[in-house]
């Protein structure tokens, strides 16, 4: 019993001490790193620097692959998988998703407008738009926000982000806009901060794995994790939304950010999260210069 | 490096034989998960724990329960570490 | 925590033994630990180091950690061998290694 007083005395009584000598404690935020401060600097400029070091990165890894060739995932890299992988995009499995995709958006909304009257050119073609930085609402805005946006602008009910009618419309979009290029913007001081979380976002290890998106798919990407190639992350983007074949059906870029989570056993974060889709406009920005190819299959 | 002892100083405190009860166990558990949460560096094995600490005191074994939710406290504060780990060093991870 | 522990030292037992000289019948008295850390070793939801280590007698392993051969010649030092399964952070600050003991993986 006076051990156990003494125990809880000095323990108290180092708190205190402490408590005196610092008022630090654990807080509730992360610091965001003010990144620039002067309004004359070119974010795209050291933007597209991280781009360059991120292409040579993945150049000097596999010296032997094109860069355009990256949007294909470990595809790109493994002769192997790549064999059944041109097999099966023979008869593709989202080629159904697309062509439901392509229904629900031409279907009219109740207020008889369409998906069409929200997006640029008719919604066709656009899909390398995506994510941009809205300067006005000061937010990354994903390809599926957007799609959503439109649908409670016009008094419809949002649809869900990770898989079914969302994926789908997302995916006819993708094959619409096959081949453009993606040129992602980073031209002011809130973009900048938007694509630095993204960017802090895809290199801090969490998880009770203590991984980091940057360690499997850029670090160690290539290598063999039992039995499957870790996809280098140059490209991710570009494919979206996927058809896996574990899943059975279609999913969104949020679908595999959440299932990548969990995977390292960290708590997945809501679709559509401000920190999902910051991660998503830094990774596309990364593969900048390469092709639309969404939707795509993976094992 | 100071969060970091702070951490370590908070789960002795509530380690100790002073806080030798399940119900508050359970409770800073969940205090530390939403913490951790908003930090976005919650795992996702922790509320788990904590509802198997919370059946564990229902069915009356408090000292299951108690070791399972300090359990789950623990993981918070691997949580708050790794939060604080990462805002500093990330950037060591950057291709150079 | 002490199950843990347990289980850290018999994965070790095997990890060493696996790739010393001594054959697994030689070893008879450790035989019972050898298995039990075999076991953790392959099984994917608890050591599951075969998801990124070749170890003799795998099946299906990956290639992103090194190859688990020679550990006595590799770690000479028994105790750096432990931290390297208990937190490989505390040999290689910029380790990709799961913390295994501290995250009581």
């Amino acid at each position: 019993m006076k051990t156990k007083i003494t125990w809880c005395l000095a323990i108290i009584s180092i708190m205190i001490l402490s408590a005196c000598s610092d008022s630090e404690t654990l807080k509730g935020d992360t610091e965001v790193q003010p990144a620039v401060q002067a309004s004359t600097v070119n974010y795209q400029q050291k933007v597209n620097q991280d781009v360059k070091r991120f292409r040579e990165f993945f150049a000097s890894k596999f010296p032997n692959i094109e860069l355009e060739e990256f949007v294909n995932g470990a595809y790109a890299i493994d002769a192997a998988t790549r064999e059944q992988w041109l097999e099966i995009e023979e008869f593709p499995p989202y080629e159904i998703p697309v062509e439901e995709g392509q229904e629900f958006f031409e279907a009219p909304f109740a207020n008889g407008k369409t998906y069409a009257d929200c997006f640029e050119n008719g919604g066709i073609g656009i899909r390398q738009n995506f994510p941009y930085f809205d300067e006005k609402t000061n937010q990354v805005i994903t390809l599926e926000l957007a799609i959503n946006q439109c649908r409670e602008a016009n008094g419809e009910q949002p649809l869900d982000y990770g898989q079914g009618e969302l994926a789908s419309i997302s995916a006819y979009m993708a094959n619409e806009s096959r081949d453009n290029v993606f040129d992602i913007k980073v031209n002011s001081e809130a973009a900048y901060k938007a694509y630095m979380a993204g960017k802090q976002f895809f290199y801090s290890k969490r998880g009770q794995l203590n991984f980091a998106c940057a360690d499997c798919h850029l670090k160690i990407s290539g290598s063999l994790l039992r039995a499957d190639i870790l996809s280098p992350a140059i490209g991710h983007p570009t494919g979206m939304p996927v058809y896996r074949s574990n899943w059975g059906e279609l999913g969104t870029i949020g679908h595999r950010y959440r299932e990548c989570n969990k995977n390292v056993r960290a708590e997945p974060l809501d679709y559509q999260s401000e920190s999902y889709r910051n991660l998503e406009f830094y990774q596309t920005v990364m593969s900048n210069g390469l092709v639309v190819n969404g939707p795509s299959s993976r094992k | 490096m100071k969060k970091v002892f702070y951490a370590i100083l908070f789960s002795l405190f509530f380690s100790s034989p002073c806080f030798a009860n399940a119900q508050q166990s359970i409770e800073q558990a969940e205090k530390n998960l939403e913490k951790v949460a908003k930090l976005e560096f919650e795992w996702s094995t922790t509320a788990p724990l904590i509802q198997k600490a919370k059946k564990a005191l229902a069915d009356g074994n408090e000292k299951i329960a108690e070791a399972l939710a300090k359990e789950a406290i623990a993981q918070t504060e691997y949580g708050f570490i790794q939060a604080e780990y990462a805002s500093k060093n990330w950037q060591e991870g950057e291709p150079k | 925590m002490k199950g843990t522990r347990i289980l850290l030292s018999s994965l070790l037992v095997t990890v060493i033994a696996a790739f010393s000289s001594i054959t697994l019948a030689q070893e008879s008295g450790l035989s019972a630990e050898l298995a039990q850390g075999k076991a953790i070793a392959f099984d994917r939801r608890k050591g599951n180091c075969l998801a990124c280590h070749y170890i003799q007698g795998g099946a299906l392993m990956g290639t992103t950690g090194p190859g688990l051969v020679a550990m006595k010649q590799r770690f000479p030092d028994r105790q750096r061998l432990i931290t390297q399964v208990t937190d490989a952070r505390l040999n290689n600050k910029n380790t990709i290694m799961p913390p295994f003991g501290a995250h009581g993986i």
